[in-house]
């Protein structure tokens, strides 16, 4: 949800430079209010219930990817811009077979911090009640039940982990071969 | 073919191209040339619609390209550009049938495109098709770009500095494979460079262009020959010598303030005169300085007693040109005659000069060294 609207917010930003000049700038300082206090507030607004949190962490997950998407496609070098017009590509058709793919991996890297930001913060959300396996972790820790709290952390390593993995088979799925290279987070 | 009525680009004050008209004809490769700044790629990009002019109509086969839609149009105008642009997320075989695609080719097509243009400049389709960019060299990535601008067999084809980015041997190869592609599809390239080497050898017709005007627009002999101005003679620079040399007569070559004498003149006189100058032959005028002959010591010595002047002795055996003849010619004959030189004669048959081995060896020597 958060990639899909973080990509789309992206590419319109990167479309329109004077739009992004007014918008990236309050995104930023929006992006360093702690996760945690903006689930609060919306807690304070909507109740606490999980779909509260999962807005906020949608949210809150789209921001990384929209600064990647933006950032990727800012940086395609302008000879395959140019190259792609003077093949008599569309903007959409040089957007798709170009332009995108090339900010791929800058694309992918976004989604990575905000997979790693979502999974901790959805463990943290329930210290002010919004559920979750934050729950375990929380109890085990002021009951001192060590079992407890495992019972939370290891679901939560895991999901985290198998997060991490299927975004690593989407940037093989999705990033051109002609530019794959090891490691490409940013 | 191409051509080019008025047209003008400012942005607010500034002229960059200053009323332009020109025509390209059709299978001509036209190379535009000039300083930086002078607008030639502005003028090329006016083509293909990446810039728009301020004024001023271009027509492509007697159609206004401004009517033209901009993506069909350039679908139809193949383009290369200087970073070369291959897409380094496709193939080679998928870069080169972007524009096929586009076009919605069917996929036996494009496959048959890609086999032929590689065939073209020898690179095995087995072996590169399936290549990304990134795997192969700047000279055959650059192949690639002009391929890929070829594929849709556009009937023009822009190229924008399409070899500065490369290393001068891959920028002969591809000089000479361009010439060759061009020839064999007698397509119309209009080319933009900064370099007159490139220019001379690829061009039908070379455009030099300064401050947004032509300056000059002709085939390149004919730009050797008579440069339009000093910046283009500076341009040619070295090459105008050489390419010139064609164009030496007989007047370039020849060595002037040849001492004569009068047909009239006694004997003695003559004697005297080879003498100090350390001469054995000296050459006869009448009284109107028009050559007649030669007068040898050897025939003084023989006859000279029985005449009193030296008319009767004069000989015609000495070849003569005349100013205007072509050097080569005068080469040719000096060597083929065995004569020790000729004398050059001007056109109302006064002798102007002559031309010695050593007077030919110099002049050479002066036109290859400088």
């Amino acid at each position: 949800m958060g990639f899909l609207l973080g990509v789309l917010i992206g590419i319109l930003l990167s479309r329109k430079p004077k739009l992004s000049g007014v918008v990236l700038p309050i995104l930023s300082v929006f992006n360093t209010i702690p996760g945690i206090v903006f689930i609060g507030l919306l807690v304070l607004v909507w109740g606490a219930q999980s779909a509260t949190v999962l807005v906020a962490l949608g949210v809150y997950a789209t921001f990384p990817v929209l600064k990647n998407t933006y950032a990727g496609l800012v940086s395609v070098d302008p000879q395959y811009i140019e190259a792609a017009k003077g093949c008599g590509m569309s903007a959409v058709q040089s957007l798709q077979q170009v332009e995108l793919p090339l900010a791929m991996p800058t694309i992918i890297g976004g989604l990575r911090m905000s997979t790693v930001y979502t999974v901790s913060w959805a463990v943290l959300a329930s210290m002010i009640g919004g559920g979750g396996l934050g729950d375990f972790i929380y109890a085990g820790i002021s009951s001192n039940d060590n079992m407890l709290i495992l019972m939370g952390a290891i679901p939560a390593a895991l999901l985290a982990f198998v997060l991490g993995s299927l975004v690593d088979a989407l940037q093989r799925r999705v990033v051109p071969k002609g530019i794959q290279r090891g490691g490409s987070a940013s | 073919m191409l051509r080019f009525e008025h047209v003008s680009l400012s942005y607010g004050s500034q002229k960059i191209l200053d009323d332009l008209s020109f025509e390209i004809q059709e299978g001509q490769m036209a190379v535009l040339i000039g300083p930086s700044g002078c607008g030639k790629t502005t003028t090329l990009k006016m083509i293909n619609r990446l810039i728009e002019p301020s004024a001023g109509k271009i027509y492509l086969n007697e159609e206004d390209i401004a009517a033209k839609d901009k993506v069909e149009l350039r679908r139809h105008i193949g383009y290369v550009i200087q970073q070369i642009g291959v897409f380094p997320n496709m193939t080679v075989a998928q870069n080169i049938c972007v524009v096929p695609t586009l076009l919605k080719y069917s996929k036996e097509e494009c496959d048959r495109i890609v086999h032929n243009l590689l065939e073209m400049v020898n690179l095995p389709y087995e072996q590169y098709a399936h290549k990304y960019p990134s795997e192969m060299s700047g000279g055959q990535q650059q192949r690639i770009g002009i391929l890929r601008a070829l594929a849709a067999s556009p009937p023009i084809v822009l190229m924008d500095e399409p070899f500065s980015a490369l290393d001068p041997m891959t920028r002969r190869s591809l000089q000479q494979e361009v010439r060759t592609l061009q020839q064999k599809l007698n397509k119309t390239f209009v080319f933009v460079t900064h370099d007159m080497e490139e220019a001379l050898d690829l061009a039908d017709v070379i455009i030099f262009m300064d401050h947004g005007k032509i300056v000059q627009m002709a085939p390149p002999e004919e730009m050797l020959a008579h440069p339009a101005s000093g910046q283009i003679q500076d341009f040619l620079g070295k090459f105008i010598d050489t390419h010139a040399q064609k164009e030496l007569t007989a007047a370039d070559f020849m060595r002037s303030g040849v001492s004569t004498v009068s047909a009239n003149r006694g004997v003695n006189e003559c004697v005297s005169k080879m003498q100090r100058r350390n001469v054995d032959t000296l050459i006869v005028v009448d009284d109107q300085d028009r050559y007649q002959g030669t007068v040898s010591i050897a025939d003084i010595r023989l006859t000279g007693h029985v005449v009193k002047t030296i008319e009767p002795l004069i000989r015609c055996n000495t070849p003569t040109v005349h100013t205007g003849d072509s050097a080569k010619d005068c080469f040719d004959l000096l060597i083929s005659s065995g004569a020790p030189y000729l004398i050059v004669l001007d056109e109302e048959e006064k002798v102007d000069g002559l031309i010695t081995k050593t007077s030919m060896t110099s002049a050479m020597a002066e036109q290859l060294w400088g």
